[in-house]
């Protein structure tokens, strides 16, 4: 989730992803501080993405991240299996009586 | 991928790579944002920050959450503790001599018995096929006081010549010497000559 909001948004602060996430989800993903940051971190140490400090519009100093070109590869093959998963799951769920 | 990250944490812990102040200035954005978000939506000034911090969650926790995963923090702890039980062992000396006199006592004893117990016990005969290999000895079930392992020439040829169940059986003769050294003389025991049923293996 975190990548694709960062495929659609570019570089953007945590606060920004979080928001972004709530709101394309009507409300149904509300991330807090303690999941958010730990994750982003766990997708910079993997190379996912990465972290630069920078200024935001009003002029706050924020941490924006950026994906890198391992992250677009690993989004992309994680859109593949979950397309595939859902696809499977819709498939047995629909099943005729 | 995950090797990669693990990397990442272990040179996080050997070098700090995001130190407490930076991972706590990003945090607190966080809640400025969010409280300027709850000004916005029309709560009054005072109480933003507070409202803010119950939609976004504490810094303390998220800090916490942050330190786990920034570093291995088993190594920290690890490398905090040994920091602390040598500061502890500095100021007794008197204790550290005794802890590490113990020690070495404890540790050199269990070797000592360790050694006997892997050379006697665990360690194979120096024969191919040392399973196979058992010994033979007569009892004397009159004797009050154990019995006797030993046995008499006539009856090991008696053995030798009519044994089915072996193929080879030897005798060897236990008996007491005295080794002659530069430092001084002791007294073993041990077999006068070696059997000569089986090979040696390398």
């Amino acid at each position: 989730m975190v990548l694709q909001t960062l495929t659609t948004l570019g570089p953007v602060h945590g606060y920004a992803i979080a928001a972004r996430l709530e709101q394309v989800s009507n409300g149904a993903i509300h991330l807090n501080m303690g999941t958010l940051y730990p994750g982003l971190m766990r997708l910079e140490q993997r190379g996912l993405v990465r972290g630069k400090w920078g200024v935001t519009e009003n002029n706050r100093k924020a941490r924006f991240y950026a994906i890198t070109a391992a992250g677009r590869r690993a989004l992309a093959s994680e859109k593949a299996e979950w397309e595939r998963t859902a696809s499977i799951m819709h498939t047995l769920l629909n099943e005729p009586q | 991928m995950i090797y990669r990250e693990w990397l990442s944490r272990l040179w996080s812990t050997l070098r700090r790579t995001r130190t407490d102040r930076d991972l706590e200035d990003e945090l607190r954005v966080h809640l400025e944002l969010a409280a300027d978000e709850e000004r916005r939506r029309g709560n009054p000034a005072s109480s933003a920050v507070r409202i803010a911090r119950l939609r976004v969650g504490g810094v303390a926790q998220a800090m916490e959450a942050q330190r786990d995963q920034r570093g291995l923090r088993w190594l920290e702890d690890l490398a905090r503790d040994l920091r602390f039980a040598c500061r502890t062992l500095r100021k007794a000396p008197g204790f550290t001599v005794v802890a590490v006199l113990t020690l070495a006592l404890g540790i050199g004893a269990n070797s000592a018995m360790f050694g006997v117990i892997n050379a006697v016990l665990l360690r194979p005969l120096p024969f191919p096929s040392p399973e196979r290999l058992a010994a033979v000895a007569s009892i004397d079930l009159r004797a009050t006081a154990g019995a006797s392992g030993s046995a008499s020439w006539p009856d090991f040829f008696d053995w030798r010549s009519s044994a089915r169940t072996f193929e080879h059986l030897s005798a060897y003769r236990e008996t007491g010497f005295t080794l002659v050294e530069a430092g001084g003389r002791s007294t073993s025991q041990g077999p006068s000559s070696r059997p000569t049923c089986c090979p040696r293996s390398a």
